[in-house]
Formats: C-alpha cells, structure tokens, sequence
C-alpha cells in the first residue's frame, strides 16, 4: 500500500549580515528556526549544540499548514508577503531589507506522492512574486518508486 | 561509534530509510528540513549515520533525522 501525498514548503532569508528580528517584524510570524552568523542553536534533542555559518531566518509551513496541498502551503506564505489587506503589505520593505544586509531568499517546496501520482506544479501566481522579491524558487518532488514495508 | 550509510548529494535510498526504521517519504522530508534549515539546498552533499546524525561536507553536524520524524 503506498504512503498518501505528504507536502510543505519553506521560506529561508540568508546572509552573514542577518538580523532574524527584523525580518520577523517584517512579516508578522515567528520563524520555525533563526539564527545569527557564528550562533549556537538546538534544532532538537539529538542536535542540541549547531552552529550557523551564516545567518538564517527559516519558515516551515509543515506543521503550521494543515493538508498535503502544495498550493496550500504555497498560498499560506504568499500571505505573508502580500496579505491582501489594500494597505501596503511587507514586500517592499522585505526587499528594502534584503538590499541592505545583502540577504538572499528561498523558496522551497517538498511532495512526496504514491506511485503513479502526477506531480503538482507551482503556480504562476508564486512563480511572479518570486521574481518580484527576488527568491529562488527550489522543487523536492518524488513519487514512491514501489510500496514502503513501512506502510500500514 | 555510529557507522555512516549515506555519502552523496542526491536523495537516499530506502536502503536509508529502511536502517533508520522510517518510511521512505519522511526521511526525504526530513532531509529537507534539515538541510534548508541549514542553508542548503538539494544538491548539497550530506553525510548520514545510523544513528539518525546528518552532517554536512566539513563534518560539522546539522541535524538529526529522528528529530524530524513526527507520529503521523
């Protein structure tokens, strides 16, 4: 029996000049994970002690997203970005910031689907405000190759 | 001492997978939390132990696998 589609997607700022705080002021949500160049950080009980080459302010939707639709995700970290309220939303001042400490961005997307799934696409809409950032934009998807011994 | 069972940029096998205990789809999620996390992509090399440790190319540790595995 093969696995159901699992999905999720990240947004990562980057850069040895990184202040995490800023950006999460920026966008209004706090990070999964954020730290500065050269700052110890756990990520977990069995990596307490990691050390960040450069700084980083990490958004995982796995766990705040409900649903394997990559669109979800998707959609869920585009509000971030431009949340649609008619006010000016966060991007100018995420690209104001990004040009300042010389951040870089990235978007990236994971589906895992059964054998014989098609694999999902991103939209043009996602696609456009990439660009507009700018983010690179970096797809994980995989198909079961044959049922896992795993599978219930 | 923990053995390693992946050196290579691309995606594990299930023969990783199937060592560590977990379904073939969690250990790619897990891998990808873990390397993003760390600022790197896709086609970054990574190192693997049996003991679920992940470290990247200069052997400094960025993770564990079975840190990421939820109960789903």
């Amino acid at each position: 029996m093969n696995e159901p589609v699992r999905a999720f997607a990240t947004l990562r700022v980057a850069g040895d000049d990184l202040v995490p705080d800023e950006v999460t002021k920026i966008l209004k949500i706090v990070p999964t994970t954020a730290y500065i160049k050269g700052q110890h950080y756990s990520a977990g009980p069995r990596s307490p002690d990691i050390i960040g080459r450069t700084g980083v302010w990490f958004f995982s939707t796995k766990e705040i997203v409900a649903g394997n639709q990559l669109a979800d995700h998707l959609t869920f970290l585009a509000r971030l970005l431009l949340p649609g309220s008619g006010e000016a939303g966060p991007l100018p001042r995420l690209q104001q910031l990004l040009r300042r400490r010389s951040l870089r961005v990235s978007l990236s997307c994971f589906w895992h689907g059964p054998t014989g799934t098609r694999k999902p696409s991103i939209p043009r809409s996602i696609i456009d405000l990439m660009k507009l950032i700018p983010a690179e934009i970096e797809t994980d998807f995989n198909v079961d190759e044959r049922p896992s011994r795993h599978a219930a | 001492m923990s053995r390693v069972i992946w050196d290579r940029s691309d995606n594990p096998t299930r023969y990783v997978s199937d060592t560590l205990g977990i379904a073939h789809w969690q250990l790619r999620a897990a891998l990808h939390q873990i390397k993003r996390r760390a600022n790197l992509g896709g086609r970054d090399r990574i190192v693997i132990y049996d003991d679920g440790r992940v470290t990247d190319v200069n052997g400094d540790d960025i993770g564990n696998i079975l840190d990421e595995v939820t109960n789903e």
